[in-house]
């Protein structure tokens, strides 16, 4: 009965997202952008897609990370969109998914303060799907007095909730006699990287508790699977980063910033907590997520962490079997109308698809051989 | 006016005057039959108003979603104007009780279901075109092929209402008030 109630308000703009679709690079473009013999080449192939009139005023020899700053002004820029024209449920659910992007450019000028980058090259890098106002204020604040940041910058914006949660975890509750001096003292060890895991923990719950509660079924169906698999790799990412990383060498250390940098939903979630909380090398890891599906099979060919030097452009990291995985559920989010899945899966996807331009790009810059498995490293979608 | 007395509440429904009904079933043919329209409409148009921003080519095909959404329509109004036809103003005096009372009872019962009949047909027939018309506009505007293969399904999907029609007219055939 979906089908009969959705025209009235996403209608428009579900049809929108399906007619991006038709944008996404195919297999023949990126045979193309392989055999390309330099950038401007590459360039001129990707002129002959839907990105022609971002990169058209390029000079021809275009640098990567302009290329990269441009395509990701296209996908920004149809996402705001797609955004503007949507209502009630549909606009909070893509303001939500925007938030994790402002997540991540929150603490990426956060990083760039503590290591003294110019305030004006932070703000030019800051990914354009977490754009919001304030940002621009952020510079003005010392790097390691977050309770200020906090009340000054960020307690208006879409971010502040996030960010209030997680100074109080910091904190502690009910410590309220602990001085300034020891909450400066908490926040200078605190890593940028500990933070965003903390805060992306925070934004996976609440926007998995929102689809729970607002979604339609059918959205529902797709979203919380998906919501789902993206907590159970968080998780299994957290623990196999600690294995074998020496600041984690204590058990006890271990398992406690495992649990509070792992999200408390996924399948994995919490029958396995216990075990996964255990695991000490890869092996552990991998029979700890035995249970569910073809995590077995998916950690199989996962990288050794303890010989992480070994590593090397052509090894398949734990990163990229998970974008592999999760391409094949964005790709069928388009076989369904109807629900909100196909705008997550659509950013996801085209997403997925810059990393691929960006990675053929820097290939072709550095002028590796052609029989170099790095080649092969992308990912096409919609080729289930 | 007659020697009918109403006495308990079997009574009181079989001398509700049977004009209320012949004219309630023709606003429920009309009204239902247009509300499938409607509803088919307004499905089928957001789609193809989305679709066509990136294929401005699916345009002018895609309005035959919306045209046989419309028929819906356009059969109720036929089936509501075959109903006013019927259901003129009395000539001759029709009470409980007279010996017209009994056909005249039965052209009122019959334009009532006619009524019922005809509009719901056309309701979820509207609905079910809109909501092919949606899908066969998203999928037109990816891969132009397949617009005809689910214009078929569109034309079965209208059929439903057609059967309505037919039914209909051969229902309210018969109903004819008394004139003597």
């Amino acid at each position: 009965m979906e089908f009969t109630t959705f025209g009235v308000d996403d209608g428009y703009v579900e049809a929108m997202a399906r007619g991006f679709r038709s944008s996404f690079l195919t297999e023949d473009i990126y045979t193309n952008l392989r055999n390309a013999k330099d950038i401007t080449e590459f360039k001129l192939v990707l002129e002959d897609t839907d990105y022609f009139p971002y990169i058209s005023n390029e000079p021809p020899n275009i640098p990567v990370s302009l290329l990269r700053a441009k395509l990701k002004r296209k996908l920004a820029d149809e996402f705001e969109y797609l955004q503007a024209q949507a209502v009630g449920d549909l606009a909070e659910f893509l303001r939500l998914v925007s938030c994790k992007y402002m997540i991540d450019n929150v603490v990426n000028v956060i990083e760039g303060i503590k290591n003294k980058i110019e305030p004006d090259i932070l703000l030019a890098n800051i990914d354009p799907l977490g754009y919001f106002p304030e940002i621009k204020n952020m510079k003005i604040v010392d790097a390691d007095d977050y309770g200020t940041l906090y009340s000054t910058v960020l307690i208006d914006t879409p971010v502040g909730p996030y960010f209030m949660k997680f100074l109080e975890d910091v904190i502690g509750e009910g410590n309220q006699n602990i001085s300034m001096h020891e909450i400066q003292a908490l926040f200078k060890d605190l890593k940028p990287e500990t933070i965003r895991t903390s805060l992306k923990k925070m934004w996976l719950e609440d926007f998995f508790a929102f689809c729970e509660k607002n979604l339609s079924d059918v959205s529902q169906d797709f979203m919380l699977d998906l919501l789902n698999f993206e907590a159970d790799f968080k998780t299994i990412q957290i623990i196999y980063n600690s294995i074998g990383n020496k600041d984690f060498a204590s058990a006890a250390n271990r398992s406690a910033t495992r649990k509070r940098l792992c999200p408390a939903l996924g399948y994995l979630y919490p029958d396995c907590e216990k075990e996964l909380n255990k695991c000490s090398n890869i092996e552990e890891l991998r029979e700890a997520v035995k249970g569910i599906s073809n995590y077995h099979e998916l950690l199989k060919e996962a990288p050794d962490p303890s010989k992480r030097e070994e590593f090397g452009p052509q090894t398949k990291s734990l990163d990229d079997m998970m974008y592999e995985e999760e391409l094949k559920k964005y790709s069928l989010a388009f076989e369904e109308q109807a629900q909100y899945g196909v705008f997550y899966a659509y950013l996801k996807l085209k997403e997925q698809e810059i990393r691929n331009i960006v990675w053929l790009a820097e290939m072709n810059t550095r002028k590796l051989p052609k029989n170099n498995a790095g080649w092969k490293k992308y990912l096409v979608p919609f080729r289930f | 006016m007659s020697e009918f007395n109403i006495t308990n509440w079997s009574d009181l429904f079989y001398a509700i005057s049977p004009y209320s009904f012949a004219s309630l079933g023709t606003a429920i043919a009309l009204g239902f039959s247009i509300l499938g329209a409607a509803w088919g409409i307004f499905i089928t148009g957001a789609s193809l108003v989305g679709a066509a921003v990136k294929a401005p080519r699916i345009r002018s095909q895609n309005l035959i979603s919306v045209i046989f959404c419309e028929a819906c329509a356009i059969y109720g109004i036929i089936i509501a104007i075959i109903m006013s036809g019927k259901n003129q103003p009395p000539k001759v005096d029709i009470y409980p009780g007279s010996e017209n009372w009994d056909q005249a009872r039965y052209a009122g019962y019959g334009l009532f279901w006619t009524g019922v009949t005809v509009g719901f047909s056309n309701l979820v027939c509207g609905v079910a075109v809109g909501v092919t018309g949606s899908g066969c506009a998203l999928s037109d505007a990816q891969t132009h092929e397949t617009f005809v293969k689910i214009l078929v399904i569109e034309i079965f999907g209208s059929a439903l209402g057609l059967f309505g029609v037919i039914v209909g007219i051969i229902q309210c055939g018969e109903s004819v008030f008394p004139t003597v």
